[in-house]
Formats: C-alpha cells, structure tokens, sequence
C-alpha cells in the first residue's frame, strides 16, 4: 500500500517537474538556436538534392552529417539542461518552496533527470526529421542498424542527463558543461589514446581498469556503422551496450540522489 | 545561512546506490565483452569507404568541415606533403606516401602485384629511394585541380591573383612538388594516439620512418609497428610491413618469421576465392599477396647457396597456393622461380 502510495507519488513529482521543465526548453531560446543551426543543414542538403549528387558515398556522407548533428545537437540540448536544473533552482531560490511542498529530494533528482531526457528526446526528435528526410538516399543501409542507432542514442541521452545532473551537484555549471563536452565529442578518442599508452604490467593493467570507468559516448554511437551500410550488432553485443548505458546512468542518478541528500542548501 | 541542512538518506535510495554501484562495477568487463563482439571493420578502418568520400563533390565544399577526426588528419597530412598546396581530394596516401611514380601501392607502401622475384626486390628498394627525398615526380604526373583557381578560371580577377600569392599555390599543370614525407610523422602519430585502431596510419608512419635508412629510424619503425600490432593483433598488413621493416635491418630470420605470420593471418581473414568485397578489399588481397611472395622469397634470401633457395622457396610457394585459392599472380612467380632454377642448374 505504502510502495503503491509512494509510487504514485513518485510519479505525479516526476510528472509535474517535467512538464515544467519541457515548459522552460519551449521558452529558452537555445533549442530554436539549434533549430536554426539544423536550419542551415537543412538548407544545404535540400540545395544537394536539388542539384543532384554524384554517387553513394557522397550521399551518405551528406546522411552522416545530418544524422550526426541531429544527435549531437540533441544531445547538447539535454546536457544543457541537465547542468543548469539545480543550480540554476538554488540560485534562483525557487527550490525552496519545490523542497517545502513537501517533496522528497530524490524525487527532485529524477524528476530533474526525466525532464533533461525527455528534451533531449524531443530536440532530437525534430531535429532527426530535418536531418534526415533531406538527406539524399541511399542504398544498401540496415534498417536495423538505424533503429539499434536510435535506441543507443536514446540511452545516450539518459546517461548524458544522468551525469549532468550529478556533477551538477558537485561542480559549477561551467565546469560541468565543459567536462561534459569534451566527453561527448572526445572522450571515446582521449580514453583510447591513454589506453594505448598503458604499459603491460600489472599496475598498467589496473589502471587500464580505471578508465573504463570514465562514461564512453563513443560506443552508443552507431551513427557510422549505419551510414557505411555495416549489418546490425548481434543481439549480445547490442544488449551489452544496452546494458552499460543503463548501468552508468542508474549509478550516475543514484549518486546525485545520494549526494543531493547530504548537500545542505 | 542555509534554508535546508543536510537530511538523511531513505534506505531505498542507499539500497539503490548499491544496486547500481554494483551493476556499475561490471562496466569495465561489459566493455571489453563487447569490444570483442563487434568483428566488422568500422568506418575509419575501411579505406575504400575513405577514398570514396575524400573524392566526392560535397567532401570537396565542405573542405575540412568533416565529422572524421582520420579523415581531418589524412587531408592535413596531404597538404603537407605538397608544401601547403591545397589540391582537391583526390587522397590516395598509399601513392604520395611513396611519392609517387608508381601504377598502384598496396597498403603497405610496396609495390604490388610483381609476382615475380627481381622486381618485388628490386621495386622496393627503388621506392625506398625515390621517396626519401623531397622528390619532383614529374613522369607519370596526373593534373589534379587545386582548390584555389588558376588565373584562367578565375572570375574574381585582382582578388583571385591577391589570393594565389598569399596563399600557398602552385599551376596544377606543374607536377606536384612533395615535401619529406618525414615531416608528416607528428601527424601519424597523432592519428594512431587519437585511434589506435587506425591501421593505416600506422603502416605508412613506419614507411616513412623507414625511408630514412638510419638504424635508429628503422628501429623506431619496428617499434611503431609494434605498437600497432598490440591494438590490432589480426592486422596481417602490419606483419607484413614488420617484416620489410626487419629485412632491411638485416634480422632476415625475423623478418621470414613476420612475413609468414602476415600470410597465417590474411589466410585466416581471405574470403574464398579472394572475392572482393566490404570486409576483404582490393587492397587487402594485393597485401595478402604481397605477403605469400614475400614469405617465399625469403626462404631464397635465408639459403646458403641461390640453387637451395629457389628450392625452398618454390616449396612454401607450393604451401602457400594450396592456401590461397585464385592468385593467378603466385602461378606467375612459380613460373619465374622455375625458370630460375633451371637457368642455375645448367650453370
């Protein structure tokens, strides 16, 4: 009865902070920013399609790109939430009378996290159809491929919010920001290089370890794959990916939970 | 002053922080599992799939704007290696890794498809010489359009010619000018630091290093090398340039012993017949062979006496065809060692 309770509970916070949240994405103005940035693609690939394209790896280099900075602009708009949704609530005061209702804390965290996602979910979402139906044909692509594509990058999206939202706990916004960025864009690249440059003895290997730790964008990405025509990953492999994403996010969003009760504020 | 002090955790959100704090600690093994799944070459890994898109129109006006951070440093290292110029994508760094004269390079930087024995070890060394110096390939020079217009298709007139003289520019008419190929190290280094994956970078890194003749550069090379077969074990190009390498410092033991491992792994890797394809390209099949006649030629090379040798190497030839279906190329270089043969016995 308590569980069925709190559930609802849970639920209707979550509900209320995300409406609320989704609200504030429709009036800022970076997602029309990105909008506009999309624009710009937008232009440029209906421009190609007008003048006509020469081959196929042209044309799914033009696909690439567009898919590509759909998710990465999407992504750009849940990090963007993600790090400012409690500090900015703290600076502006306004968590206060949120906290007072009365509200559990945790609930705040994930109501928060929900509401980072599901903007990056929905900037991605209109910004994939203006990436992608432009985009010049091409042959020979997995559908498969593409749909495994979109559920990666959904979770993408969640461990993104996740981790904002927990160093968004621990550092200033600008600092989140910036980590965040270069994890997004370069971490998959900077963890391989470290890696490589391990030596093979055990403390090397301990390290090497360590690392992995650090949260890799790089392999929820199938936006190549799909785009160079490569069959859809085996059904371990997928569910693997699948799996860290939600590992990392769920511990990412139980530690802010955890950090967020022992933070005074 | 605080409006709200630090409160106590619930027990369901500590019960959850173990959950996923253990979950959490699987993540390192999941990685690796999942490394290990993932067996199709990906996106940087394919060449055909780079040279297509490095040739194609929208490659060429969206210029450096590239979502590949390979792609970015192979047009860098292009530019470098012709003094700056900016030519339009026409990237084949197998050839100006070479510098140039020669129809076509395997992966490795040497020359493919000489089946028979004189030339495979003439040719290489007469490419390692032509690409050491800052060499003028004007035989064989194919006009290649530079990105900057030249005066006759210029509409923009005086800012057209303000343009060609700040910038680095020369007649596409005129046979590219190439710089030392040496200079590009930095790059290659930054390529294989930034994807160990990248085979290729790795490959030519060690060509070049090997172009400058010096012990100290060829062992570096072989440490290069080295290095790229510990990120990407099943990579039989590397073996194969290892051996090269290795032959020219003069571990010509060693060196058999790369290029036999080198035709193991492309025999583990060819598709039946050789057929070409996304996993198994032209160049892969042109190294493969590379590497059979290499692996044979060797057993010549590593002989006391040149009538023992052709012997022993006619015989691993004979291992290698029965492993290496439709390679019309060995047959020929059968023929050769044959006639070889029979040219020493009569002596």
């Amino acid at each position: 009865m308590t569980g069925s309770t709190q559930s609802v509970t849970l639920n209707s916070a979550v509900g209320l902070l995300t409406r609320a949240h989704f609200l504030e994405v429709l009036r800022r103005r970076e997602f029309y920013a990105l909008v506009l940035l999309m624009g710009l693609y937008l232009v440029g690939a209906l421009v190609i399609r007008i003048v006509g394209v020469e081959d196929a790896a042209t044309a799914a280099f033009v696909l690439n790109l567009g898919l590509s900075l759909s998710f990465f602009f999407g992504h750009l708009m849940a990090l963007l939430f993600a790090v400012r949704a409690i500090p900015d609530e703290i600076e502006s005061r306004t968590i206060y009378p949120v906290l007072a209702k009365p509200l559990a804390r945790h609930y705040f965290v994930v109501g928060k996290w929900f509401a980072a996602w599901v903007a990056g979910v929905f900037a991605t979402s209109v910004l994939l159809l203006m990436g992608w139906l432009p985009a010049p044909h091409v042959s020979g692509l997995a559908a498969g491929t593409f749909i495994q594509a979109l559920v990666l990058q959904t979770a993408s999206l969640a461990l993104l919010s996740a981790l904002g939202v927990l160093l968004s706990v621990h550092w200033p916004k600008s600092v989140n920001m910036v980590v965040l960025i270069v994890l997004l864009l370069a971490g998959h690249r900077i963890v391989a290089a470290v890696r490589g440059q391990l030596p093979e003895t055990l403390v090397g290997k301990c390290i090497d370890w360590l690392i992995r730790y650090i949260p890799d964008f790089g392999i929820l990405n199938l936006i190549d794959r799909y785009t160079d025509g490569i069959p859809p990953l085996g059904i371990v492999d997928f569910s693997l990916r699948l799996f860290y994403a939600v590992a990392v996010s769920l511990f990412c969003l139980f530690w802010a939970c955890y950090r967020f009760y022992r933070r005074a504020l | 002053m605080t409006q709200h002090a630090q409160t106590t955790v619930p027990r369901i959100i500590r019960i959850a922080l173990c959950g996923a704090t253990l979950l959490f600690a699987f993540v390192p093994a999941v990685l690796d599992f999942a490394a290990r799944q993932d067996t199709p070459a990906a996106r940087l890994s394919d060449f055909a799939a780079q040279q297509r898109r490095n040739s194609s129109a929208i490659a060429t006006i969206l210029g450096e704007f590239r979502t590949n951070l390979s792609d970015m440093l192979f047009i860098k290292t292009e530019r470098y290696l012709h003094g700056g110029v900016a030519y339009m994508p026409h990237i084949d760094a197998d050839e100006l890794a070479a510098s140039g004269n020669i129809a076509h390079m395997t992966q490795t930087g040497e020359k493919a498809g000489q089946s028979d024995e004189t030339t495979t070890s003439v040719s290489i060394a007469a490419n390692d010489r032509k690409s050491s110096a800052t060499a003028e390939h004007d035989d064989h020079h194919e006009e290649v359009s530079t990105l900057i217009r030249t005066p006759e298709n210029d509409f923009r007139g005086v800012l057209g010619k303000l343009e060609r003289e700040v910038k680095p520019w020369r007649d596409p008419r005129l046979p590219h000018e190439h710089i030392g190929g040496v200079e590009l190290l930095p790059w290659y280094r930054l390529a294989t630091l930034a994807d160990p994956k990248n085979v290729r970078a790795y490959m030519i890194g060690a060509w070049w290093l090997k172009t400058l003749h010096t012990q100290q550069a060829l062992r570096e090379a072989v440490k290069f090398i080295e290095e790229g077969l510990h990120h990407n074990k099943t990579a039989f190009q590397l073996e194969l340039m290892r051996g090269y390498i290795l032959r020219e410092l003069g571990e010509k033991e060693e060196a058999a012993k790369a290029f036999d491992r080198a035709v193991e792994l492309a025999k583990q890797q060819r598709p039946a017949g050789g057929l070409i394809g996304r996993n198994w390209t032209i160049y892969n099949e042109e190294d493969a062979l590379a590497a059979c006649t290499m692996s044979a030629l060797m057993r010549r090379e590593l002989a006391a006496n040149d009538t023992d040798g052709i012997k022993a190497a006619l015989e691993r030839l004979a291992m290698v065809k029965q492993e290496f279906d439709n390679m019309p190329a060995l047959e020929r270089l059968e023929r050769s060692l044959r006639a070889q043969l029979e040219t020493a016995s009569q002596k």
